[in-house]
């Protein structure tokens, strides 16, 4: 690993004044799961590393009017270990348990894991579907980003030099609504997703009130199927609608072959996948067969 | 090369050194002469490196050593020794939880990490503990099986068998 110059402030205001003035010429540290990796295989060669670890003020997870707030910092053991979470973001909860292994788990954050900015990105697929919003910090400004404005392009966010993600927010869900989060890996553990869905959807009676369907490892970001959630908006959801709004799901992917799986088996995963996660959050029959079905 | 103090503790006892800011805990653990603690991958796939940092399991390929100030690092050295096993280490050995050795002290320490929590896990709970560990030897059946007996073990009673005495 190349040397490179350290601090590790103890406050956000003391990491805004050591980043500033600096252009894109540091790294920041929060897990490490994914920047010391890159640091030891030379893909990043920065003069400077900002350990953000000993910023207490960026660990928490909070309910307030109706919203939960998480700090930047929060590991993803955190959250997978927060009741609040589990009780009104399940979607969360569900990929916080996919999320690699433990180890990686005791020490990555969610702000890292938005800020890598991978297509896969575990965290990103249900926190789009919540309609998270991200804030950013720098000495000057604070701004609130939507997570689906936030990913500029793969492996780019809009963050600007000097600026910190400090928090990512979103509404509680109304009571009753359903979630569902799907990662296909090559294997349970440590896995980096072949492709990945969350959805969640508000009923009020019958009727489809509010939806949102989120894909991953499908484009070059992760991103929202906004023609396939507005299919679902005022209807019942059925096994017809469900499989209709797979396929509309699937076009909104640009899908690569990589060395995980080929284009066309991601976006066939497309369709399967929210089929499946809407039949099985609905109760409806069409999630027995998890194989392609005549047509796909 | 700038050379920056770290001071943290290291099964139990307090370690002073200076490294520079580029030097995993991996590496320094093993210069400080901790070797138990082993070099896989070093990208936090294997597992082998395996600590507890103030009693979570962690890579420590994945800490830098500036990291770990004033942390309480465990390696298995420190679960128990030849004379005095730790359960883990004996129903590992009796179990045939253990063929190169390679993985085991990771294995341990994320074992140990989950018995913390949890003396009654279930085998897929058990599965998902030690699944950032990788062992190409044994199959996990019977690190499995030695997890579960130890968890049974402990569940019974707080104490640590002590060394076998003679008959009475």
């Amino acid at each position: 690993m190349r040397e490179f110059d350290f601090l590790a402030p103890k406050s956000l205001n003391a990491a805004l004044r050591a980043i500033k003035g600096r252009g894109r010429n540091y790294k920041l540290l929060a897990g490490g799961t994914n920047l010391i990796p890159d640091l030891r295989d030379g893909n990043i060669r920065p003069q400077l590393v900002v350990d953000l670890g000993g910023i207490g003020s960026l660990k928490y997870i909070k309910e307030e009017k109706g919203t939960i707030r998480i700090g930047s910092l929060v590991t993803i053991a955190d959250l997978l270990e927060s009741t609040g979470i589990k009780r009104h973001a399940s979607v969360l909860s569900e990929a916080a348990y996919k999320f690699a292994g433990p180890l990686v788990r005791n020490r990555a954050t969610v702000g890292g894991n938005l800020v890598d900015a991978s297509p896969a990105a575990d965290c990103a697929v249900p926190l789009l579907a919540l309609k998270a919003r991200v804030k950013l910090q720098s000495l000057k400004e604070r701004r609130t980003v939507g997570l689906d404005e936030f990913f500029a392009g793969y492996r780019k966010t809009v963050i600007k030099p000097g600026e910190i993600l400090t928090e990512v927010l979103f509404p509680i869900p109304p009571p009753g609504t359903k979630q569902g989060y799907y990662k296909l890996g090559r294997r349970n553990a440590m896995a980096i997703s072949v492709a990945s869905a969350a959805i969640v959807v508000s009923m009020n009676g019958k009727a489809c009130t509010q939806a949102t369907i989120a894909l991953g490892a499908v484009a070059p970001t992760p991103l929202r199927a906004k023609k396939a959630e507005a299919l679902l908006m005022g209807k019942g959801i059925d096994e017809a609608l469900a499989r209709k709004c797979g396929e509309v799901a699937a076009v909104s992917a640009k899908p690569i072959d990589d060395i995980r799986a080929s284009a066309e088996y991601r976006r066939l995963m497309c369709k399967v996948l929210v089929r499946r996660i809407l039949c099985q959050t609905f109760g409806l029959g069409g999630e027995v067969s998890n194989l392609p079905q005549e047509g796909d | 090369m700038k050379l920056l103090p770290v001071q943290f503790t290291v099964n139990g006892q307090e370690v002073r050194a200076e490294f520079p800011a580029h030097r995993t805990l991996l590496h320094a653990l093993r210069e400080l002469g901790y070797t138990e603690v082993k070099n896989g991958c070093e990208k936090g796939d294997c597992g082998a490196c395996t600590v507890l940092m103030d009693g979570r399991a962690v890579n420590s390929c994945l800490v830098l050593a500036v990291q770990a100030r004033g942390r309480e690092v465990t390696t298995v050295r420190g679960l128990g020794s030849v004379n005095n096993l730790h359960p883990l280490q004996k129903n590992f050995i009796e179990k045939g939880g253990i063929q190169c050795g390679f993985c085991t002290p990771g294995m341990l320490l994320s074992a140990k990490a989950l018995l913390d929590k949890n003396l009654s896990p279930s085998r897929e709970e058990i599965k998902a503990a030690i699944s950032g560990n990788l062992c190409r030897c044994t199959g996990y059946v019977r690190i499995i099986d030695a997890i579960e007996a130890t968890a049974a073990e402990l569940k019974k009673g707080p104490t640590r068998p002590k060394a076998q005495k003679a008959h009475p």
